[in-house]
């Protein structure tokens, strides 16, 4: 087996017909881990490896009973609640702190036999666009260690990416999932908003947060999403009903029938030609496998990005306000009053651009500014929502670009706050929607860095973004590893 | 100068009362009082990161009774909203509560004299935890989330209330439409109903409210009148002098009758409210709702007329019997046992409850059941036993809980009633006392009190008036024949 | 205080430093004279970005709180258990006697 390029379903296949064990894919995967960490830092913290190794014994004794992900390393984004790791959420603030309940996701990858194999980096509370905002230090992207991974999911990222972990789990609000994919070269689902339980996952904004799966291929992806997505009755906002399986719909003989919707605000200033050349590629082969092109309008798009931010940070500023010394985590313990403990504990424990979003989201609900700044933001949302029922009524689903750019620099856009929130210009709207947003590998850039292009759905269309996502994989050159050269 | 004029007090209460559900309002720990501190917390009501909270089915149906019972409109559709503040018995620094489209509109509480005062609205909120400030606790303040998560409803009044007696009043008709509906236990010692005032007043005459202050620490009833009695004399002087009332938040400080400052409109907070992401919008059925006023419990006012008709009490007895939930269900499963609603009323309202509150007992431990009370009145209405026997068979149920029938017998309180046993003592008597059978017999008639006695007297208490009396007159009626024979 | 003014329905904002104060005191952050400095200017560029929300005009649109499910669930009344007594308190910076134990509420 060829580690570089080895998908979570070829060792799952692997492993049930008994030509790989457990315990060898463990093996294998603690061994990279260990040697790319002190150049990528994917991980916030890992499991001890006797432990791994003992679990991945116990699947290999359980045989096929042992779950459609048994015996893959799964990379588990540290806001995502476990017992047996600490939950950091990349903040000094919950130094210390071990979660006494294992997020919902995380136990439907255990029953699944999937073994957790570390907490992965991010941007502090999930609030960032490069993992640059991480406590405990940045995570470098594998295809070029100079640049991000792309945020918040960077660690997850870049684990998969390194082979680090077969599969990952992150978190999307506004693009964590998608853009770091793309910037990855991954495949990263945004499911559906209520596709997949939020219990246990540290809240930055709940009206637009979503788990998701990242993995090598659509595949992969898709075998992640179907163990972790269904409803939850400990999330009030997690919807009702059993819905088919993903992976099985995957392999659709051809996209006949199917319409594709190009915005033409995803196409606009702003955009790296490179990029749009490689998306455009991307249709193409998408109408070669038979979809029709439809030209599609948007019109709100270019109030999301405020929308988003106003939306996400207010409700931020309110779901961090738990963090306040008093239960769990950090305490300034100088502190000789109550408020000026609230206040230093929460200086300290918190890095730049949170404070900056807990600032702007306070300002945005105070007294005299909630109309013309929450309000406002939540009636822009609407009409971004209606904009995207009116697309899909002429459309099965929209094709863009994932991001802008590729990967950038470490350190370029770190004191330009606006510059990094604009890196989410194509991934926001999906969140404020609710749609469920795919992102795929659609080539390389001329410097060798991934691109992704995004497809974003009805509500409950991930089968339909994946089957296309899979005919894509088949008719583009495959991108490779990082590491390699490129076979295109 | 503003001296002479008059004003007139405008009250407006804040009421919360903890809902009678098994477990919190987002989470499936114990609603329950005075446990060990901390030992009925979950992630959930903690506040820990990634928790996620899910609304309690009862915590609804209970707020829908208390729109029903206070004649609310009920909306069909109401949403969760997050105020935020920073306390450290409040985890998540928001507490979740209804603020836009609350689940009840409008409602009025009526009052003892037939008017009512009307309801703004009811929301349903979770309770915070409980935080201590002891004297010997140094620089530290301590905290527990037992009651952290607790279901309340929150029921706000129009600015209608006009003095503290009114408000005294409300309260007390509220506490009674909670109780009967099984809403609240209102137990105000346990913070199960609290009370907060927004006071103020205006000249007489005048449409706008004046500067209003908020009155908080009402832990009683008492309380609530004091201290609004202390605040309107305050503000009244602060007017009459040419002075303005500062609109701040107020503490009653009942050992000091008197109220301090909490906080003043600066400080004041800003909750910067916004709809709660985590919990889409309650929406009920018009079933749902169907269903609760078809189960809603009977109302105090409808009791008490009931009580006046069907039993055919006095129109005071049947108010005091439907006071209190407790009460009114004691006094008729009292007379399911026993025939005379008139004579039960009688003693229920008399020796029952004077021994309990004399002895200090709750209904929840109380040992008389109304079977056995019924088998006390039993035994006094067939004449086996004396009315002032009877408050001492009813002070040993209450100490021993045994049944009235066995305590008279071992008591040795049983009335002789038997006609051949008292004419024999009647006859021992009036051979023993005879210089005062002659008096009587001349016509001193107050003699009969004292040789009646003798025979109670020889009896130990025991002779049964009722037949004492007419053998006794017969008796010496026989010896006033012989006499002159 | 902000200097609010309406063109075009579009809002115009700039913060000043007390503005950042007052936030940062409802937010309970506290903050060096450089970060008020700092976070000032950085608030108003980016809730300046943020005016051109304005522009839309909101009169008859109704704000859209949520996405997905209409109706929240309802939960059977029946306790479940809570954690372990001592447990809740075990992971706080401080506690005592299992309660939690802060520095004095002043005032
Ligand atoms: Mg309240
Ligand atoms: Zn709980």
């Amino acid at each position: 087996m060829d580690w570089n390029s080895a998908t979570a379903t070829d060792i799952a296949r692997s492993i049930a017909s008994g030509s790989l064990t457990a315990r060898d894919v463990i093996g294998e995967t603690i061994t990279r881990l260990d040697r790319l960490e002190p150049g990528l830092h994917s991980f916030l913290s890992v499991r001890n490896h006797d432990d791994l190794v003992r679990e991945a014994e116990a699947i290999d004794r359980a045989g096929t009973k042992a779950g459609p992900l048994a015996g893959l390393p799964i990379a588990v984004k540290d806001n995502i609640c476990t017992v047996d790791l600490p939950t950091s959420c990349g903040s000094r603030i919950l130094e210390g702190y071990r979660s006494p309940y294992d997020a919902t996701v995380v136990e439907r990858i255990r029953a699944a036999g999937g073994i957790l194999i570390g907490k992965a980096n991010l941007d502090e509370f999930g609030m960032g666009s490069s993992t640059e905002n991480s406590a405990f230090g940045p995570t470098r992207n594998p295809w070029d260690e100079k640049r991000v991974p792309g945020g918040s999911s960077g660690g997850s990222a870049a684990a998969v990416s390194a082979g680090q972990a077969i599969l990952a789990l992150g978190s999307d609000t506004g693009g964590s999932i998608r853009q770091p994919a793309a910037y990855s070269g991954l495949v990263g689902l945004k499911p559906t908003y209520g596709a997949v339980s939020r219990y246990g996952l540290v809240a930055f904004a709940s009206s637009l947060d979503q788990i998701g799966p990242l993995g090598r291929t659509v595949a992969d992806t898709a075998l992640l999403y179907d163990v972790i997505s269904g409803y939850d009755p400990r999330d009030s906002t997690s919807v009702p009903g059993s819905r088919p399986a993903t992976a099985r719909s995957l392999d659709r003989t051809d996209l006949k029938g199917i319409k594709i919707g190009i915005p033409e605000e995803y196409f606009t200033d702003g955009l790296d030609p490179e990029i749009e050349r490689a998306v455009r590629l991307g249709i193409e082969a998408l109408v070669d496998a038979g979809a029709e092109t439809v030209s599609i309008s948007i019109p709100h798009t270019r109030f999301a990005i405020s929308a988003y931010y106003l939306v996400a940070d207010s409700e931020a500023s309110a779901n961090l306000a738990r963090y306040d010394g008093v239960r769990y985590g950090y305490r300034d313990s100088q502190a000789d009053d109550l408020d000026s403990m609230y206040c230093s504990t929460r200086q300290i424990g918190f890095g730049t651009e949170v404070k900056r979003r807990i600032l702007i989201g306070t300002y945005a609900l105070s007294s005299g500014y909630y109309d013309a700044w929450y309000l406002q933001a939540m009636k822009v949302r609407g009409l971004i929502a209606i904009d995207f029922e009116r697309a899909f009524e002429k459309c099965d689903f929209l094709v863009t670009p994932t991001t802008p750019t590729a990967a950038f620099l470490l350190g370029e856009k770190s004191d330009d706050p606006l510059a990094m929130y604009l890196s989410d210009i194509y991934t926001i709207s999906a969140n404020l929607a609710g749609l469920p947003a795919l992102s795929v590998p659609c080539g390389l850039t001329g410097n060798g860095l991934p691109i992704g292009i995004q497809f974003m759905g009805k509500p409950w269309n991930e089968p339909v973004l994946f089957a296309a996502g899979r005919h894509l994989e088949k008719r583009l050159a495959p991108i490779g590893c990082p590491g390699e050269e490129s076979t295109s | 100068m503003s001296g002479d004029r008059t004003y007139e007090t405008v009250i407006g209460l804040e009421v919360h009362a903890h809902l009678l559900t098994e477990t919190k309002i987002f989470c499936g720990c114990e609603n329950r009082f005075g446990a060990p501190p901390n030992s009925l917390v979950c992630p959930v009501c903690l506040g820990m990161p990634g928790v996620l909270p899910v609304l309690n089915e009862q915590a609804v149906e209970l707020a829908i009774r208390a729109g029903l019972a206070f004649e609310c409109t009920i909306h069909e559709r109401s949403i969760f909203a997050r105020k935020n503040y920073f306390y450290p018995d409040l985890p998540k620094g928001y507490q979740i509560s209804q603020f836009e489209e609350p689940i009840c509109e409008g409602g009025r509480v009526p009052l003892p004299d037939g008017s009512e005062v009307a309801l703004i609205r009811i929301h349903l909120e979770e309770d915070a935890g409980k935080s201590f400030h002891p004297e010997n606790g140094g620089d530290h303040s301590f905290v527990d989330l037992n009651r952290c998560g607790v279901p309340l409803i929150e029921i706000v009044s129009t600015p209608t209330i006009r003095s503290p007696d009114m408000a005294y009043d409300f309260l007390v008709s509220l506490k009674q439409i909670l109780e009967f509906t099984g809403i609240s236990d209102c137990n105000m010692e346990e913070g199960s109903l609290r009370c907060d005032a927004n006071v103020s007043l205006r000249p007489a005459g005048e449409i706008n409210l004046g500067t209003k202050t908020e009155l908080k620490n009402l832990n009683s009833f008492r309380a609530v009148r004091d201290g609004l009695k202390v605040e309107i004399a305050r503000q009244e002087k602060v007017l009459r002098s040419g002075g303005e009332i500062v609109q701040e938040t107020l503490l009653w400080d009942a050992a000091a009758q008197k109220v301090v400052t909490m906080r003043t409109k600066e400080e004041s907070h800003d909750y910067r409210y916004f709809p709660e992401p985590d919990l889409p919008p309650l929406i009920l059925t018009a079933e749902r709702l169907e269903a609760a006023r078809s189960q809603l419990p009977e109302l105090p006012v409808g009791m008490r007329i009931r009580f006046a008709e069907a039993y055919g009490l006095r129109e005071y007895d049947a108010a005091v019997l439907t006071g209190s939930a407790e009460l009114a269900r004691f006094f008729e499963e009292t007379v399911a046992h026993f025939p005379d609603p008139n004579q039960a009323a009688n003693f229920v309202l008399g020796p029952f409850l004077r021994l309990m509150k004399e002895k200090n007992l709750g209904w929840a431990d109380l040992p008389i059941t109304p079977a056995r009370l019924a088998g006390l009145l039993d035994l006094l209405a067939e004449g086996s036993i004396s009315a002032a026997s009877a408050r001492n068979v009813l002070e040993s149920m209450a100490a021993t809980g045994r049944d009235a029938a066995r305590l008279t017998e071992s008591l040795g309180l049983t009335q002789i009633s038997d006609d051949g046993a008292i004419r024999s003592v009647v006859r021992e008597v009036l051979d023993g006392n005879a210089p005062q059978v002659a008096e009587y017999l001349a016509g001193k008639e107050k003699v009969f009190g004292f040789l009646v006695g003798q025979v109670m007297k020889a009896t130990r208490g025991k002779g049964n008036p009722k037949v004492v009396t007419p053998i006794m007159k017969e008796e010496l009626a026989g010896r006033a024949g012989k006499k002159r024979g | 205080m902000l200097a609010w003014s309406i063109f075009h329905g579009a809002v115009k904002v700039a913060i000043n430093s007390d503005d950042a104060r007052r936030v940062a005191a409802l937010a309970k952050l506290g903050l060096t004279d450089d970060e008020i400095v700092r976070l000032t200017a950085d608030l108003s560029k980016i809730l300046s970005s943020f005016e051109l929300l304005g522009e839309v005009d909101g009169e008859e649109v109704a704000p859209r709180l949520r996405t997905n499910v209409d109706h929240t669930p309802e939960r059977e009344d029946r306790p479940v258990g809570s954690l372990p007594e001592g447990k809740g308190v075990a992971g706080a910076p401080d506690h005592e006697n299992g309660l939690f134990r802060v520095p004095k509420v002043l005032g």
